[in-house]
């Protein structure tokens, strides 16, 4: 098994936990969880759904550390992406797209964490299904 | 984006919801006994297996169970997953090992929709974390 394996599978893996936290809890358990009769039974099964762990910090860690890598094998350096030279043509604007919204975030992680969001919770959402896209234009193309 | 990228994009997706589901029923079964201990912890998670979503909008009889709603994540995840595999034609080891997973997955499923068990909970979780990273070496 080469690293470039290891890597791909744990970029997808961390990838589904953190992102499958985020939708799942928002927009199906969350809500359903809400509605949960008699109150008293259903806040007890909201503070458990809410008693924290924090998979955001660890999962970008990963994140960050295997996409580097697997940039680095497709022969994009760190250089690269800070002169620009990285986000050149469709899949370079992928790229530009993907990144540019990781870091939104990451400000999001580093703003709310494991907090209520509202509204924010939403967008944030958005931003990640957005990130995903460009992600399947990045590895298969656009056309 | 052709039907091939549009389909991948939602396999991907629907492959999120279904890891967020498995971390869902592993979390609150640990976090329910932790704080309810196995007793209670148990009757809590077996209320929270009736849970319906949408919980509002639509009639009572319209609303899907939470467990229920995996399965259905998971019929998705076949129809998305046809273009990916009609266009690659043969059938790897890698595929063939994600298809077996896959039939595990769904056979869980059915069981935890019946009657969400600990053991349960956890397999399914160990699964779809296999699934997923076997999915991940079988991207060209």
């Amino acid at each position: 098994m080469t690293l470039y394996r290891i890597c791909v599978g744990l970029h997808l893996l961390a990838m589904a936990l953190w992102l499958g936290h985020m939708f799942v809890w928002s927009i199906f358990a969350g809500p359903a969880v809400k509605r949960i009769a008699p109150p008293a039974t259903g806040e007890a099964l909201r503070a458990a759904s809410l008693s924290g762990f924090g998979l955001g910090w660890p999962a970008l860690a990963i994140l960050v550390a295997t996409g580097l890598y697997m940039l680095g094998l497709r022969g994009i350096e760190i250089g690269d992406l800070v002169s620009g030279d990285a986000f050149r043509g469709t899949q370079g604007t992928a790229l530009a797209v993907k990144l540019s919204l990781v870091l939104a975030m990451i400000a999001f992680q580093a703003r709310f964490g494991h907090r209520p969001a509202g509204a924010f919770a939403h967008l944030n959402i958005l931003v990640a299904l957005t990130i995903l896209a460009a992600s399947v234009v990045l590895v298969r193309g656009w056309i | 984006m052709d039907l091939l990228r549009v389909s991948a994009y939602a396999h991907i997706i629907l492959s999120i919801l279904l890891m967020g589901f498995a971390l869902f029923w592993l979390f609150m079964e640990a976090a329910l006994r932790k704080r309810h201990g196995p007793v209670e912890g148990r009757e809590l998670l077996a209320i929270l297996a009736r849970a319906a979503w949408p919980p509002g909008g639509v009639p009572e009889s319209l609303r899907i169970p939470l467990p229920w709603l995996s399965l259905l994540v998971i019929a998705a995840l076949v129809m998305t997953g046809i273009p990916g595999a009609l266009a690659r034609g043969t059938v790897s080891p890698l595929i063939a090992i994600k298809i077996g997973l896959f039939a595990a997955i769904l056979s869980v499923q059915f069981l935890m929709a019946r009657n969400l068990r600990t053991p349960l909970v956890r397999i399914n979780f160990a699964l779809v974390a296999a699934v997923i990273v076997v999915s991940s070496w079988a991207i060209r």
